[in-house]
């Protein structure tokens, strides 16, 4: 066997140690008798969950403020599909760079990187992306990640591209350098509530009046999650609990 | 629940999560991908499947692509780089970043080949199995899966 074989034997070993545990299977039973969108929401509790516990309390108050003095900024739903062109673009806008890739030379990634992985929260740099996201299509989607489907149709959902930084800073955790500064993102606002219904153990289910994502522009990943106000407090007691 | 489906969930799931995990890359598409196959398993008479663990990960190499499709552009960042020990990490982990980015380029197939051979250890004989395909085009995959990423790893090692 050669180094590169070893290699990839001890990182398949070392990622399986770090990967999901299997949990409780049975609940899958129950869910196949559901329908598909209940088992999407499902699954993104685990990243929701993910971003959301690293947010810091100063988010809980920008969701609401950024809520409530942007109404005459968004587009409410029932109007949508008439001024789909100008919602393309909103003055809240920030200068950014859609394609733009961190810099991961050794000099510049090692103690900010070694940071996020302390916090166990890194991965690979975002792609490119051959097909950005439009922001209807991102309102859509942050849409449709409510718990309450016919609320989340008359809800407000306002979405800014602005610099990864920028989102970053609004989000209200560290960010992540395997995302470049300047990279676009989207961060979308909405009054539609959000449950958060599993994966945490002891936390019993609750649902928000808001929350506010962020993803790539280009590639439409996902970046990251503040819920509610009250969600943030409960967030940084889990991050300290062991 | 049978007690046989019980006992296999015990002995072989954990492993099977990990093998999703590894394939797909992806922590939540890896759960509910065998978190189906399980639920899928037992709905059936468990001591039908003949071989119930190669029943699984064939399940879960199919519920893995079919749900690829699907939430392709919504991977969520995964923590498969992070460290114990900060200082370890400091020595290798931009290694292992290209590693892991070299090993996303691989193709699907090429990945399953190669987490079925160096994770779970199996002969090319039931990783044909698992894969539909011959003996011969496992070897091959994985061969090519190699030559892919030794020069992007090995382009790395010369930076430095």
């Amino acid at each position: 066997m050669n180094d590169l074989e070893k290699s990839l034997k001890t990182e398949l070993r070392e990622a399986a140690r770090r990967g999901p545990r299997l949990g409780d299977w049975r609940s899958a039973l129950d869910e196949r008798a559901q329908p598909p969108r209940a088992r999407t929401r499902s699954r993104w509790s685990v990243p929701l969950v993910a971003a959301a516990s690293v947010a810091v309390v100063a988010a809980g108050g920008l969701l609401v403020s950024t809520v409530v003095d942007s109404d005459n900024q968004t587009t409410p739903a029932a109007d949508r599909a008439d001024s789909r062109a100008e919602a393309e673009v909103s003055v809240l806008d920030q200068e950014c760079d859609v394609s733009a890739v961190p810099d991961l030379s050794s000099g510049n990634l090692s103690k900010k990187f070694l940071d996020e992985v302390k916090q166990n929260r890194v991965a690979q740099p975002l792609p490119k992306g051959a097909d950005p996201y439009s922001r209807t299509r991102i309102d859509d989607w942050v849409r449709a990640q409510s718990s309450d489907a016919q609320a989340a149709r008359g809800a407000t959902v306002m979405t800014v591209q602005v610099p990864y930084r920028v989102g970053a800073a609004w989000m209200g955790g560290g960010d992540n350098p395997l995302v470049a500064p300047s990279r676009c993102v989207w961060v979308s606002v909405t009054d539609a509530p959000w449950e958060m219904r599993r994966h945490i153990r002891g936390y019993e289910p609750k649902t928000f009046s808001g929350y506010m994502m962020m993803h790539d522009s280009a590639s439409g990943e996902y970046l990251g999650m503040v819920a509610g106000p009250d969600a943030i407090a409960k967030f940084n007691e889990l991050t300290v609990t062991p | 629940m049978s007690t046989s489906m019980d006992t296999f969930v015990s002995e072989h799931g954990q492993r099977l999560v990990d093998f999703a995990y590894l394939v797909t890359r992806d922590r939540d598409v890896a759960e509910d991908a065998v978190h189906a196959v399980l639920a899928r398993m037992a709905a059936m008479e468990f001591a039908s499947i003949s071989n119930p663990v190669a029943y699984a990960r064939r399940g879960i190499v199919n519920e893995t692509r079919s749900r690829h499709r699907r939430e392709r552009k919504f991977l969520t960042i995964v923590p498969e780089l992070a460290v114990d020990d900060v200082d370890k990490g400091r020595v290798d982990v931009e290694d292992r970043l290209v590693l892991w980015a070299a090993f996303d380029t691989l193709t699907k197939r090429q990945r399953i080949a190669v987490v079925l051979r160096y994770y779970e250890d199996l002969p090319d004989s039931e990783i044909a199995l698992i894969l539909g395909c011959a003996p011969a085009t496992v070897r091959s995959l994985i061969s090519r899966a190699l030559r892919a990423l030794r020069p992007l790893v090995e382009e790395t090692d010369t930076d430095e």
